[in-house]
């Protein structure tokens, strides 16, 4: 078990920063997740990390030793990619034991290690097995058994999952997290889909533009994103802009035209600064009866209605912005149609407020 | 009966280049087969079915001709294993080079090696390579003594190294440039050195391409009339030399067809080591 340190990292094609400056130190035996669209800088950081890329300036530390200089065969990372890379040439036995080889072990130790590493993948019985003939989730089995048995420091994972199709990604995406938690590796993930990186990670890194843009666990990312984009790319979320007009302890007024809403307050926003509410789509209620007074709410129509067999979706028009609001089906909430008038509400501690008014217009 | 038509409509598709290659190769190629069998008898090109083994007997007792169909084996499997050890290195760098001017720049030197008649190629040669040409020019004024550099077998080698250079680059091209870039990686990640992850995933993966590149130039090199002739100056005397005496010089048609025939025998000798050894090879791959 290792931690990585990454010290002011960046990475520069030409005239473009693919990576622009980004630290954080993540710690033994974490599930550490890279997140965001392509393009933003995630691969090239952990690519940088193994020693696929070389750094342009920076540091990256192994336990406390920088190994920038060092090539990737002495960086003792595991790294598991995209299209797997199982060498065709190669059936299963002799794809695990390429690592053992060159490790130089006895034949006795080369077979009974890779027996034990394809009995933990759950591939026992298939060492003769060609890459041709095994399924992309054997083979993503194949590969992390090849890193695994050469039992690397660090385990890098490059969008392992995005080429299996949905069923097997999901089962694939418990397998790895229980296999990750059971061995204690220090993990780095890399991916570009929010359920994987929530349901999976310790910690999460959102990058954009090269740059972190919110460092954070699950929660902390999905209920308090630190900006527009965080708040676009994690989740369904409606956004409603307005500008402060209150504030108490730790309740604050935000006036959007001339109506008034309450939020909670937070530290760096003051009053007449313009603010964003971020609602998740859980949290925003329709009803036809009398909303509650001590929630947020307001008349609304309902613009578009989708079934999605569990929950229903609502795109609504409220005060001219779009609002979605989703609930589950069979929990007593009305059936609505298409141009309908409704109410919507949502309680004030589910509203979070994103900074607008100092910030860059991000998103 | 939708099977039936769908192979009816192939097999009219193949219809054309498949009957140009029977009419223009495989009808040839069978007179010759059948000629070579018939009595010698000088000046007559018919076939007269009065068939023997008298052409074989001779070639294979006098050493003037076994002798050179082991030079010629000799000759064209040297070419083409010069021809890998200097094309692989530079289709190595054309495949992997992502800046797109160089690569057009090296792609256009390798196909534009092709583009003259060989004649006009080994001139060009020559004005290098003959006893007053520029390298011996070179050596003289530099207080040496002259090197005999053509008429012998270093200068059909060249000749045919130059000449099969780029045929063998471009059969490694396309198979190096299909190598997955992360097997290369995967194998540093998992400890090997540059040069062991190059043996160990980059070289048999481009097995495909070194085969295919060495029959290609084998072929070639071994069927070569021109190049020994003018880079040899008659004094490597190859199977093909032969062929041409005996048919253009001697009018002993049926002797050179059957000198043809064993040429080709050869040739296709080569193929089938070809086809197993890449059958073994892609068994392992399957």
């Amino acid at each position: 078990m290792s931690n990585v340190s990454l010290k002011n990292l960046v990475k520069t094609y030409g005239q473009t920063k693919a990576v622009d400056d980004v630290s954080v130190d993540i710690e033994e035996g974490e599930f550490f997740s890279l997140l965001g669209p392509s393009g933003c800088g995630k691969s090239t950081t952990l690519r940088m990390i193994a020693g696929f890329e070389s750094i342009t300036s920076g540091e990256i530390e192994l336990d406390g030793q920088g190994v920038s200089a060092l090539p990737p065969e002495k960086r003792d990372i595991g790294f598991v990619f995209q299209n797997y890379a199982i060498f065709p040439h190669m059936n299963v036995f002799e794809n695990i034991a390429f690592g053992l080889r060159l490790r130089k072990l006895s034949e006795t130790e080369i077979k009974q290690k890779v027996g034990a590493a394809l009995e933990q993948v759950g591939m026992a019985g298939l060492e003769h097995r060609m890459q041709r003939e095994m399924s992309g989730g054997q083979q993503q089995r194949v590969a992390l058994a090849r890193v695994l048995v050469t039992e690397p420091r660090i385990l890098l994972l490059d969008e392992p999952l995005s080429a299996l199709d949905k069923n097997l990604r999901e089962e694939m995406k418990f397998w790895i997290k229980e296999l990750q938690a059971n061995l204690g590796i220090t993990t780095i993930y890399v991916t570009h889909d929010q359920g994987e990186a929530l349901t999976m990670s310790d910690r999460i890194a959102v990058m954009k533009d090269g740059k972190i843009a919110q460092l954070g666990t699950p929660r902390e990312i999905y209920q308090k994103p630190k900006d527009v984009f965080v708040a676009k790319f994690i989740g369904d979320s409606s956004l409603l802009e307005g500008r402060i007009a209150a504030m108490a302890d730790d309740k604050c007024t935000i006036q959007i035209g001339d109506r008034e809403f309450q939020a909670a307050a937070r530290a760096d926003l003051k009053l007449g600064d313009t603010a964003q509410i971020v609602m998740r789509p859980e949290h925003v209620r329709i009803t036809t009866q009398e909303p509650d007074p001590d929630w947020n709410s307001g008349g609304a129509v309902v613009l578009a209605v989708s079934y999605q067999g569990a929950s229903l979706r609502y795109e609504l028009d409220f005060m001219g912005q779009s609002v979605i609001s989703e609930s589950t089906v069979g929990h007593g909430g009305p059936e609505l149609d298409t141009g309908q008038s409704v109410q919507v509400m949502w309680h004030p501690a589910h509203a979070w407020l994103l900074n607008t008014g100092k910030e860059d217009h991000a998103g | 009966m939708q099977g039936t038509e769908e192979s009816k409509r192939l097999w009219l598709l193949a219809m054309p280049g498949l009957t140009f290659f029977l009419v223009f190769f495989l009808v040839p190629l069978g007179a010759l087969f059948l000629i070579s069998f018939d009595k010698s008898s000088t000046g007559i090109v018919d076939i007269r079915w009065m068939f023997d083994f008298s052409n074989y007997e001779r070639f294979f007792t006098r050493s003037i001709y076994y002798e050179a169909a082991l030079r010629s084996v000799g000759l064209a499997a040297l070419v083409a294993v010069i021809a890998l050890l200097l094309g692989y290195p530079l289709a190595y760098v054309i495949a992997k080079t992502t800046d797109p001017a160089r690569n057009t720049f090296l792609m256009i030197l390798v196909l534009s090696a092709m583009q003259l008649d060989m004649v006009i190629r080994l001139f060009g040669l020559m004005v290098l390579l003959g006893d007053n040409g520029l390298i011996n020019q070179v050596l003289q004024s530099a207080g040496w003594d002259r090197v005999p550099l053509m008429y012998n077998f270093f200068g059909v080698v060249v000749g045919l190294v130059q000449f099969a250079l780029p045929f063998m680059i471009l059969s490694l091209v396309g198979v190096i440039q299909g190598i997955n870039p992360s097997l290369e990686e995967a194998a540093r990640s998992l400890g090997a050195s540059r040069w062991r992850a190059f043996w160990k995933v980059t070289v048999p993966m481009s097995m495909p391409g070194i085969l295919a590149g060495l029959l290609l130039v084998f072929a070639l090199a071994i069927s070569s009339y021109v190049v020994p002739t003018l880079m040899g100056g008659w004094k490597v005397i190859v199977l093909p030399i032969h062929i041409f005496q005996q048919i253009s010089e001697l009018a002993k048609w049926q002797f050179g067809a059957s000198v043809a025939v064993i040429m080709f025998l050869i040739s296709i000798t080569a193929m089938l080591v070809y086809q197993r050894t890449s059958n073994r090879l892609a068994g392992g791959r399957v």
